[in-house]
């Protein structure tokens, strides 16, 4: 009896233990190389960075190695405009992009929660069915489609709306576009699971204390949807931040978002150091949003009181 | 506010209503006049339209036939948002993310009053029902009794004309139940409100109401007092729905007799009875002798107890008669500690005349 109950406890602790690793092994330990690469300097060797630590040199070896670290990198991140701008930029394009989004998908989340029931599941296949291509022929379609004599500008002739072709491809619009479409399911889905859930006879409550149709969405649906609109919020926001494939093939050559900048530092400099600041930073930056998303989850949680 | 010739006629009046749902009728021609301030019970098995209704009535639904007047005012037409009608939901309905407080002052916020009047208002409603202590909780803080109370105060703080109440104590344990009964009626009596509760609980309307509606099949099969309905049922759906009842089939003979299975029943001469009919029996209008009782009863049949079922205030027995036919009888326990009767005693059981329901359908 003891024994049995002894052995549930020692597995439920490694059921615990399982995100803990995962964690330490995929995320602890790879930015602790990041860190450590972003403390020190480019150097033409392999690996392309100094100092090395030599365990052989014993407590000379980590003194001399901690001695050798220095935040010139993370100077150079913050007095150097460009990342400054690409900061920035990427910042902008990940807030009108979170915007536009929740603005697209709220309504579609919406539609598919008041759809009837068994026509649900086939509604949120229909959202994730893109994902069975993948990402980047996907986007790559956006070119064709953006394209001078693309597919875009070849409808809006022949529906006679513009006359001469539009450069869209190399625009932020065309950034957008991409960043938009490819994010939606994202912000789709946690909305409509959000509005799924809703007890129907909350809005004739509503309805039933004086309250018309209209009014009650706002009073009733939408803070519901909240949780919902923040996690899908949060999703897209995140990962559009560290973007690089869509400005990269969509975007045009002005258009530098910091995941670019990163590229051309780690591929085309080699500067493996300045590429570890410039990731070191936008974790910083990016854990912001995430502290303001705790924070709201555990009062929502904890109630008025 | 109200004139005399107002406060006569009926607060709610039903006319043939008809609600079908994909073309099934829910509720199927139902015609009922309710009273100011009367507290109304809709009674009936699951299915059986009383829900549809009351949601008539809140305006969730529209009747495709018939009309629906509140104090003399066709509310067809008139949306749910504008109908001075309030209805506790038997989920309560309780919006999640507005505090206790939040909720009751919800209804009074849409009617655009000061700030000060809500406030003063959902005080005093949340102190008549005793939530006051629990004003900034959450609705998932509290336990079933206390959002019950969350969801009474939050309609009956708009002081409706009428309070619709959808099976209000289905979801509280059978203690909590019986002492909220006493004090909803209580909570009627001093708003002096109209209330109309649907319930397939026979006990719960019979405590709480001033009349009961019973419905079977959409429609309205009886209409009177608790009283009214249980001991004289028009049919014998009711007569076995409400309470237990024996019902022994049998044919007039005469204006006084009826021919049973169970032997020849002397019983109340009833108007229109003819033919075949049936007679309603309660078990505790039963009563069971070991010998022949002197002068002799209106009716007396001879069996043997076969089963006896202890229920602690009273034993239910059954009583084999002589014919085959076997009657349920309500035994009061008297004395501690001793069975009035016991599996296999033969017994004598007495019936009045008057006990007799004579029922024609």
């Amino acid at each position: 009896m003891n024994g049995t109950h002894a052995q549930r406890g020692w597995t439920r602790r490694l059921v615990v233990l399982i995100p803990y690793l995962w964690l330490l092994v995929f995320f602890a330990a790879p930015f602790a190389i990041v860190l450590r690469m972003s403390v020190s300097q480019n150097a033409i060797a392999a690996p392309p960075y100094l100092p090395l630590f030599d365990p052989a040199a014993g407590w000379q070896g980590v003194k001399d190695f901690v001695g050798a670290l220095s935040f010139d990198n993370f100077q150079r991140v913050f007095s150097d405009s460009i990342y400054t701008f690409a900061y920035l930029k990427s910042l902008q394009v990940a807030l009108v992009s979170t915007a536009l989004l929740l603005l697209i998908a709220f309504p579609i989340a919406y539609g598919m929660a008041r759809a009837p029931r068994r026509t649900q599941p086939a509604l949120v296949m229909a959202v994730i069915l893109p994902f069975w291509t993948a990402f980047l022929i996907r986007i790559y379609a956006w070119v064709n489609i953006l394209q001078r004599d693309g597919l875009l500008n070849d409808v809006l002739r022949a529906l006679h709306i513009i006359d001469d072709p539009i450069g869209w491809l190399s625009t932020d619009t065309a950034v957008y576009i991409g960043i938009v479409y490819s994010y939606l399911p994202f912000m789709v889905l946690p909305i409509y699971s959000a509005l799924e859930k809703l007890d129907h006879s909350l809005l004739e409550a509503a309805a039933d204390l004086g309250c018309p149709r209209w009014k009650a969405f706002w009073l009733v649906t939408l803070p519901l949807a909240m949780p919902g609109v923040l996690a899908g919020a949060l999703l897209c926001f995140i990962p559009v931040v560290g973007e690089f494939v869509i400005p990269d093939l969509l975007g045009g050559s002005n258009m530098m978002m910091i995941g670019q900048a990163l590229w051309v530092d780690f591929f085309n400099n080699l500067d493996w150091p300045a590429a570890s600041a410039i990731a070191v930073v936008l974790l910083a930056l990016l854990l912001v949003p995430i502290v303001i998303y705790q924070h709201v989850q555990t009062r929502a949680l904890a109630g008025g009181s | 506010m109200s004139s005399g010739n107002a406060s006569s006629a009926p607060l709610v009046r039903i006319e043939e209503a008809v609600k079908r749902f994909a073309g099934v009728p829910a509720v199927d021609g139902v015609s009922l006049d309710i009273a100011r301030g009367e507290f109304f019970a809709l009674l009936g098995p699951s299915g059986c339209g009383k829900t549809t209704l009351l949601r008539l009535l809140a305006g969730f639904e529209s009747p495709d036939e018939g009309r629906l007047f509140l104090d003399g005012e066709d509310i067809a037409p008139i949306p749910p948002h504008r109908r001075p009608v309030n209805m506790m939901f038997q989920s309560y309905a309780l919006f999640p993310h507005l505090s206790v407080g939040g909720n009751v002052a919800f209804g009074l916020r849409q009617e655009r009053l000061p700030r000060t009047e809500i406030e003063a208002r959902v005080n005093e409603m949340m102190r008549i029902v005793g939530i006051d202590q629990f004003a900034r909780r959450k609705p998932h803080q509290l336990s079933g009794g206390q959002r019950q109370r969350v969801a009474l105060a939050r309609a009956l703080v708009k002081r409706p004309k009428l309070f619709l109440l959808d099976e209000p104590l289905a979801a509280l344990d059978k203690k909590l139940r019986s002492q909220t009964q006493f004090e909803l009626k209580e909570l009627q009596r001093r708003l002096g409100v109209t209330f109309i509760i649907v319930t397939h609980d026979q006990e719960e309307a019979m405590i709480m109401a001033d009349r009961i509606g019973v419905m079977n099949h959409g429609r309205l099969v009886q209409v009177g007092t608790p009283a009214d309905i249980y001991e004289h049922p028009n049919s014998r759906w009711v007569a076995e729905f409400i309470g237990e009842a024996n019902i022994l089939d049998g044919e007039m003979a005469g204006r006084t007799e009826v021919r049973t299975g169970a032997g020849t029943l002397k019983v109340v001469p009833a108007a229109s009875a003819q033919g075949k009919v049936c007679i309603a029996v309660r078990p505790e209008k039963i009563r069971l002798t070991g010998e022949r009782p002197h002068p002799a009863p209106e009716n007396c049949l001879s069996g043997r107890v076969n089963t006896v079922a202890y229920r602690g205030d009273m034993s239910l027995c059954t009583v084999a008669l002589e014919s085959g036919a076997e009657l349920k009888v309500a035994v009061p326990n008297f004395a501690r500690g001793q069975s009035q009767v016991n599996a296999g005693d033969r017994v004598f059981a007495s019936i009045d005349a008057n006990s007799c329901v004579v029922l024609t359908q």
